[in-house]
């Protein structure tokens, strides 16, 4: 039973874990151009695991940036984890807080994207879950480290290779509900992101277009009511 | 990167990451929550997904490069939004969309 769950997790990772490999590659090449050893790349793809971070971290220090600006410019991008854990807990309500902070420190958007998408239709749980979260951050380390080791000997783009993740969006986006709130969400949403570009306020861009768009969503959800 | 610097920022954002993602949910967890609140966090993968589409496929700093780097993204997710309509598959759509986006690079 144990066996099958994991499995089935693991089964589900594989398009967030075809996407890593290429980008994973990208990321631990141009750590390693900007600087970093292996043993950094390794420890940031371990514990920090945030692609949209590692990126930046290598481009702002090769830019000459001070750490604590590099730090914290990839603390606030990345606190758009706060919406994924939130929309995820209703179905850990059953499990230990110890289980579902292992399970929220592997959170990413690519398997969150997975993960809610298979709770939504009903038949997923949080083991399956686990391991889709693991099997992709297993995935993105060792592409990493194998990025930094084979140097530049791959050509890669990372523009072309960075599409794969904005199809997987452009996919679970799709497969949401296509109900007037949620049009409203959507639009809002990518309304408030572009906004927020213009306004040079690109780093949080996301989080505060999400926040709209969820704003957006509850107000026009009301209204049907 | 010498590891001094290293280390201040592997600690501020590892740190803050990590609250980011596990607070919430751990906060959250066991606790009965309104159907008003409920029904807000219904709305964070549609928002959030929305957001990152966005966010992926409007790039300022493609302006300055010209209209074509500009409309790229835009236009090969075009062919993803057909096929994650019909077909709901993220392998399809990754190959779909990768292709297509190189095959904009080549003109």
């Amino acid at each position: 039973m144990k066996q099958n769950t994991i499995r089935a997790g693991m089964a589900a990772a594989i398009p967030v874990a075809i996407g890593y490999v290429p980008l994973g590659l990208a990321c631990g090449i141009v750590g390693a151009k900007a600087g970093l050893s292996l043993l950094q790349v390794a420890l940031l793809s371990v514990f920090l695991y945030a692609g949209s971070g590692q990126f930046m971290i290598a481009s702002m220090f090769a830019a000459g940036a001070s750490p604590i600006s590099i730090g914290v410019s990839v603390a606030l991008v990345n606190m758009r984890h706060i919406l994924y854990g939130s929309a995820l807990v209703q179905y850990f309500h059953q499990e230990s807080k110890w289980f579902t902070t292992l399970f929220a420190a592997e959170i990413t958007d690519e398997s969150f994207g997975v993960n809610i998408g298979r709770f939504q239709k009903g038949n997923w749980n949080p083991r399956s879950a686990r391991a889709v979260n693991t099997t992709s951050h297993a995935t993105w380390t060792l592409s990493n480290c194998l990025g930094v080791i084979v140097g530049t000997m791959i050509p890669l783009d990372t523009a072309i290779i960075g599409f794969s993740m904005t199809s997987i969006f452009i996919c679970l986006l799709m497969m949401q509900k296509s109900t007037q709130d949620h049009l409203w969400a959507m639009g809002v949403a990518a309304f408030g992101v572009v906004g927020a570009k213009l306004l040079g306020l690109s780093q949080v861009a996301i989080l505060i277009g999400a926040l709209m768009g969820v704003a957006a969503g509850v107000i026009a959800g009301r209204k049907g009511r | 990167m010498s590891w001094t610097s290293f280390w201040i920022i592997f600690a501020i954002t590892v740190i803050c990451n990590f609250l980011s993602r596990a607070v919430p949910m751990v906060a959250l967890s066991g606790r009965k929550m309104s159907d008003g609140v409920e029904r807000a966090l219904s709305y964070i993968p549609t928002a959030a997904f929305a957001a990152l589409v966005a966010s992926d496929l409007f790039d300022p700093a493609n302006l300055a490069l010209g209209i074509w780097p500009l409309l790229r993204p835009m236009l090969a997710a075009l062919p993803v939004v057909v096929v994650a309509k019909k077909s709901k598959s993220l392998g399809l759509c990754i190959v779909v969309g990768v292709g297509f986006y190189w095959l904009l690079t080549l003109i």
